[in-house]
């Protein structure tokens, strides 16, 4: 399968191609029979420059392991990442710390992600520490600017505070002055505001979109919610059960969905409006389907729209169906 | 931004220097009272130990090892000459109490200090690596954890004769490590996934810099726990090999008084001999733990009161 790029004649950034993940019985969290978990199964999508990516999923999608996988936390087991044309599993020593001065990750929770031990000014700068840039006046510039760039100001205020000094919000903001202190060409946000109520995660999606625009930064977005997708990104994948089952701009995703999958999100999504749940597209069976086989397409059990038996005999792949909205499936 | 603006920015940028941050913690030491009375207690035994060399100065029958007032030859209460009477010899408790808190010091805080230094660092590097590392770090501290430590240095002890008071000080820290690192390598496992030392290692940080940047901070409360446990352990260990009498002969430590005492037969008969050092183990002990608990504090910002800042 070839995999059409979509790009304003932009230049890419970063490159999956058939990548693939599978957790072994060792993993026996969520496998007690010893079988393989596939965690992601041949996903191909790329990023462009400056390009706000987002990869939409429920959990245990695959879209945290994809986000491991790209900052060589976890090394895939088939299939190959390129970052600017360098394939990331064969990076190591020099070549990997530069990799590692070019992209940079915000974690999900932000009670989890900064060391208790260090005040915000030791968080931001250590990355500065560790790659010997600018002397220490220097650092104390990029720091401040950084802490400026999301909004905790004034930043001396939060310099000497420790973590447990701080609310969940300016936690995350010290988390995103880290990852941007830097200024990497991507940032990898898995999930970032899922611990965070509705408005604190509104004011984040403002830092970031503004980051976006004035450094130039491209993010792979990482969320379960199509909504904060769609406040965002210039073009979501959505992804279920490690396959990538729908791919094209966020307007074209959210306003015409194709696949049966991204319809029962945004089914899932609660219209407030009329007063009642309105479901538009009802793609999702009440009771679940048997499959007696093994292969066939990852939703045939839930899906409303399959034929059957048609759909249970392999996983469709992902196809143009027109103006490069690619879609796992061929009956939409 | 305009140059003015810049300099008023420097100006206000201030973050703890290495100074500053000794303030503060000292700061947040002085509230804590268990903190104070530990430190008050420790500074007297510290006197205690810095004093045992001025008895033998003023007066040569005052050594405590060798010195024997020419008029008494049996053990006396206290009197003016001698504050906490004498032994069975004629030789002055008091300054043999002095010397002991010497003793007690050194074998205390350095077999403490030697098995925490081991046992942090085999903990941290067995919980951090994983693997085979772990399992051929781990089976060793097992091997060396079943082993009843008085038992194997009285075992030492007669196979070697008299042992001297450094290597009693070696073999405790040798055999005291295990127990640290378990509990090193418990908290190092628990962190190791953690997502800051993901972030870490994002930022690019090689693994001697999670291990002692991100990952030491974080297991030292732990540590100096543990030391006060051990200095406690080893002063305890030294006084029981010292009674069974298998201490160094050539060291006066209370242990050794206290065998002396029961050696001599006065164990009921003279409760100035027998006292002083028993108290004085027990209290030292206390101190250590007092101060333990409060250091905890200092390194841990989590355990320190709500809306207190420094």
């Amino acid at each position: 399968m070839t995999l059409k790029v979509m790009m304003k004649g932009n230049e890419q950034i970063l490159r999956l191609e058939q990548v693939e993940k599978i957790y072994g019985p060792r993993g026996a969290f969520f496998n007690k029979t010893g079988k393989d978990v596939i965690a992601l199964s041949r996903i191909s999508f790329s990023i462009g420059k400056g390009e706000i990516f987002g990869l939409i999923g429920e959990s245990g999608s695959g879209k945290t392991t994809t986000g491991r996988l790209i900052l060589k936390l976890e090394e895939p087991d088939a299939g190959k990442i390129f970052f600017k044309d360098k394939e990331v599993a064969t990076l190591s020593g020099n070549p990997l710390k530069t990799f590692r001065l070019r992209v940079q990750m915000i974690f999900q929770d932000p009670y989890q992600s900064l060391n208790p031990q260090f005040t915000v000014y030791e968080t931001v700068s250590e990355p500065l520490i560790i790659h010997r840039l600018k002397n220490k006046t220097g650092r104390d510039e990029q720091v401040y600017d950084a802490m400026q760039a999301v909004q905790l100001s004034p930043p001396e205020d939060f310099f000497s505070r420790y973590p447990h000094q701080l609310s969940g919000g300016q936690r995350q903001r010290v988390a995103v002055a880290r990852a941007l202190v830097l200024h990497p060409e991507l940032i990898i946000a898995d999930e970032p505001t899922s611990m965070l109520d509705a408005p604190i995660s509104i004011q984040i999606f403002d830092i970031l979109l503004k980051i976006q625009k004035t450094f130039n930064v491209a993010f792979l977005f990482i969320s379960h919610s199509l909504a904060a997708a769609r406040y965002l990104c210039q073009r979501i994948g959505v992804i279920y059960k490690g396959h990538l089952v729908e791919l094209g701009l966020g307007k074209e995703v959210i306003q015409s969905p194709r696949h049966p999958y991204t319809r029962a999100l945004l089914d899932a999504l609660p219209v407030f409006a009329h007063g009642k749940m309105v479901k538009r597209y009802e793609t999702l069976l009440k009771k679940e389907r048997e499959n007696t086989r093994a292969e066939g397409c990852i939703f045939y059990k839930r899906c409303s729209m399959a034929r059957v038996p048609d759909c249970s005999y392999e996983q469709p792949p992902l196809a143009d169906s027109g103006s490069g909205h690619l879609v796992a499936c061929p009956y939409t | 931004m305009d140059a003015q603006e810049k300099i008023i920015k420097k100006k206000r940028l201030k973050k703890p220097g290495r100074e500053r941050r000794w303030k503060k913690n000292w700061a947040i030491y002085k509230k804590n009272i268990l903190g104070r009375v530990g430190l008050a207690l420790l500074s007297f035994f510290v006197l205690m130990a810095l004093c045992s060399y001025i008895p033998p100065w003023i007066d040569p029958m005052y050594q405590p090892m060798s010195g024997v007032d020419p008029e008494i030859s049996k053990s006396t209460g206290p009197s003016l000459r001698h504050w906490l009477g004498t032994d069975f010899m004629g030789r002055d408790l008091f300054s043999q109490l002095l010397a002991g808190a010497r003793v007690a010091f050194m074998v205390g805080i350095s077999s403490a200090f030697m098995s925490i230094l081991l046992g942090t660092l085999v903990g941290m590097i067995s919980g951090y690596m994983g693997k085979w590392v772990d399992t051929i770090l781990m089976r060793l501290a097992d091997i060396i954890m079943v082993m009843p430590t008085l038992l194997v240095v009285l075992i030492l002890a007669a196979l070697f004769g008299q042992l001297n008071i450094w290597s009693i000080v070696l073999i405790i820290a040798l055999f005291r490590w295990p127990g640290v690192s378990r509990v090193i390598r418990a908290q190092t496992l628990s962190l190791r996934h953690r997502p800051f030392i993901e972030s870490a290692k994002v930022s690019g940080a090689s693994h001697m810099r999670i291990i002692f940047r991100h990952i030491m901070p974080n297991v030292l409360p732990l540590s100096f726990l543990y030391m006060t446990f051990r200095v406690t352990a080893a002063i305890n260990i030294e006084a029981a090999l010292a009674f069974l009498g298998f201490g160094d002969p050539g060291t006066v430590s209370w242990g050794m008084m206290l065998q002396w005492v029961w050696k001599t037969g006065h164990m009921f008969k003279a409760p100035y001999w027998l006292l002083p050092p028993g108290i004085c183990i027990s209290l030292i002990t206390l101190s250590f733990y007092m101060l333990g608990r409060a250091m905890d504090e200092v390194l841990d910002p989590r355990l320190r009161k709500e809306g207190e800042r420094y």
